[in-house]
């Protein structure tokens, strides 16, 4: 195919995902989700509404917001060049690398959720034999890897208050969970963004966000043992 | 005493090493045609000039560095002797020729960068700089001085894996010893970044000792196993270095991580091509980290560069069986990298062109990292004919990334790199806006507030 015109299909296919469905939808969902936990009770929403996209870091955001608009999910229409759940992880992973260099502060309370969050999303590979995702798997590692990232969310949902990348990193990695098939869509979509919402919420008032992340660790480390262990699909 | 040239900076240092990468790039026409052979000392080849310009560039950007405020001047003159000894080493028609390049270079490192070295550890300094060329210099001898041509045909006998186990230390020896003794005392700030600099080049130079062997031969399957072994050690080293380093072990962190991927990457590419041009990006990926580690903004962003080398040996250890290493990479390199972010407390923030133009070289290869494979790894893989086959599971969509094919015609991976970088531009200019529009907001509310 002639170059130019795999980049325009490309460009073409990607511009209604970025600023309609999934991307559009989902940075203004994760905007509003940021607007919800940061601002302080009784204060103006228009103020804190611009306060929060003020303060964004655009390149970290930028990044978190091409995750969603590129993530395949099912029931949307295929972008013209497959996205392997290796471009999808990196892509987040460095958004939130971006998010680390420009803070003042030094803390690690994203880091370590997320990295439990990537873990599980790439174990998976163990089944697959390829980066690509394959279809959705009943398997009991799969299942696993689901639990994982789950309660990663729950850990890395107090991180969501400290601005919009970091919300849009949230729903970036549930959104790649349900890409890259790691259960059934319907299972994921209907049960977990709800559960890790309640969930989360829960865990960063009653400060069990670390227990949540504990959790995630040992489910992901789990999910890789039992992806080794089953034979590849 | 007053420093020769003091208030003045000289650039023929700087012009005599930059002649130098003009020269080898001027060869690419030849070594088209065929490598050239200038046996017994030197062979050309579009590996070596692949390298040999990268690193005589780099060594130029080094020595102006040092002369920028018209001190070093003896420093650059030894840079410029590094270069001769460092082309020695790439060009090498053999082992012993390699070896004695290796050491050499490794001797004007310790030359310059000894009165920063703690007191009384200078000597330490130089065994430990010296061990990765002496190591290398006795497999020479061991392995009866062999050359680093592709075999001609017929069945070829791979390196042993005591071979591979030597060649692996040699490498390790020169990064994690040379790096040890990483203190900075009584010098300028630029001056301590230069001499770091220097020494992060010398060890990130290393694993062209395992790209060299693979010119002539392939590994055993033992020597295969090992190398990702080590390679993984050493990943895992730069992890711990990297959770209990503090300010000053930024550099250390990020040499082990590129040495223990490179390692994994080569020591798969004798089972996979692809493993080797991965492996070969990682190295150039971090001579740009390696540049700009002294800007924390810089040198994440270089560190974005590597992932295209990491994409590709991630599908290459899963194609070859090594499934735990392709889930580990990813996370353990990220871990890296942010690990440095938060323990990093004094690296300057202001941008300026000595950090610029590898920031805009990383993003750009990143982005257009189908163009890079093409042009410049494909060729430099290729002379590794002895030991790593033909790349024919990358394919090339020139206008948006490239895929990996599997035997059955299907996609096994594949990195849009093009398009996500579209994607990322057009989002990223579209919050640029926005924010524009919510500073302005901003300020008239504040400025109704004050008229009130």
């Amino acid at each position: 195919m002639n170059p130019l015109a795999g980049f325009s299909d490309w460009a073409l296919a990607l511009l209604p995902r970025m600023f309609l469905y999934p991307g559009g939808l989902a940075i203004i969902a994760a905007f509003l989700l940021a607007l919800f936990m940061s601002r302080p009770v009784r204060t103006a929403v228009l103020h804190d509404a611009l306060q929060l996209l003020a303060r964004a870091n655009i390149a970290a955001l930028a990044l978190a917001w091409a995750t969603l608009s590129i993530l395949p999910l099912p029931g949307v229409n295929p972008l013209p060049f497959p996205v392997d759940r290796f471009s999808l992880v990196a892509v987040t992973g460095i958004s939130l690398l971006l998010d680390l260099v420009s803070r003042k502060e030094r803390d690690a309370d994203e880091l370590w959720p997320s990295l439990a969050i990537v873990l599980a999303l790439m174990s998976p590979v163990a089944l697959q034999r390829g980066l690509v995702p394959g279809e959705p798997s009943q398997s009991i590692a799969s299942y696993v890897t689901a639990a994982a990232v789950l309660a990663g969310l729950v850990g890395l949902f107090g991180s969501v208050r400290n601005g919009w990348s970091n919300a849009a990193r949230w729903l970036a990695w549930w959104g790649a969970t349900l890409a890259l098939g790691v259960v059934p869509g319907d299972v994921w979509e209907l049960v977990t963004l709800p559960a890790a919402l309640v969930l989360g919420l829960v865990a960063q008032r009653l400060d069990w966000s670390r227990y949540a992340t504990f959790l995630a660790y040992v489910l992901a480390l789990a999910a890789l043992a039992t992806s080794l262990l089953l034979p590849p699909g | 005493m007053k420093p020769a040239n003091s208030g003045r900076t000289s650039i023929w240092p700087v012009a005599f090493l930059l002649l130098l990468a003009l020269l080898q790039l001027g060869l690419v026409p030849l070594v088209a045609q065929g490598d050239i052979n200038l046996a017994p000392l030197f062979r050309v080849d579009s590996l070596g000039i692949l390298f040999g310009t990268v690193w005589t560039l780099m060594l130029g950007a080094i020595s102006f560095l040092f002369t920028r405020r018209g001190r070093g001047y003896t420093e650059a003159i030894f840079l410029s002797i590094i270069g001769i000894d460092l082309l020695v080493y790439t060009y090498a028609h053999n082992m012993m020729v390699m070896a004695v390049g290796w050491g050499l270079a490794g001797v004007g490192v310790w030359a310059i960068t000894r009165e920063s070295s703690p007191p009384g550890q200078s000597n330490r300094a130089m065994l430990s700089l010296l061990s990765s060329a002496i190591i290398l210099a006795t497999l020479a001898v061991v392995t009866g001085f062999p050359t680093f041509i592709p075999p001609a045909g017929g069945v070829v006998q791979p390196w042993p894996a005591t071979a591979v186990v030597a060649g692996a230390l040699a490498v390790v020896a020169s990064g994690g010893w040379g790096l040890l003794v990483e203190g900075q005392h009584n010098r300028k700030e630029v001056e301590q970044r230069a001499g770091l600099t220097l020494k992060a080049l010398y060890a990130l130079a290393a694993p062209y000792i395992l790209a060299k062997m693979l010119v002539t031969a392939p590994w055993h399957p033992i020597g295969t196993w090992l190398l990702v072994l080590l390679g993984m050690l050493t990943l895992l080293i730069g992890v711990y270095t990297a959770y209990e380093s503090h300010k000053r072990g930024r550099t250390r962190v990020l040499v082990y991580a590129q040495v223990g991927i490179t390692l994994v990457g080569f020591g798969i590419a004798a089972n996979s091509p692809l493993a080797a041009v991965g492996a070969t990006w990682v190295m150039l990926a971090g001579l740009l980290w390696v540049v700009t580690s002294g800007w924390r903004w810089a040198g994440v962003r270089a560190s974005v560069a590597a992932m295209p080398g990491l994409w590709m040996v991630s599908q290459a250890a899963l194609d070859t069986g090594y499934v735990v290493v392709s889930v580990l990479l990813l996370p353990l390199y990220i871990l890296v990298v942010a690990l440095t972010i938060i323990h990093d407390s004094g690296a300057r923030r202001s941008c300026n062109w000595w950090v610029a133009i590898p920031i805009a070289v990383s993003i750009t290869a990143t982005a257009l990292s189908q163009l890079v494979v093409e042009v410049l790894l494909r060729p430099a893989v290729r002379t590794m004919a002895g030991g790593v086959g033909a790349l024919t599971v990358l394919a090339i969509d020139w206008g948006v990334g490239m895929t990996v094919r599997t035997p059955s015609g299907g996609i096994s991976a594949a990195l849009p790199a093009t398009g996500i970088a579209l994607a990322v531009f057009l989002t990223a200019v579209a919050l640029y806006w926005l924010k524009q529009l919510a500073w302005r907001a901003i300020n008239q509310a504040n400025g109704d507030t004050q008229a009130e």
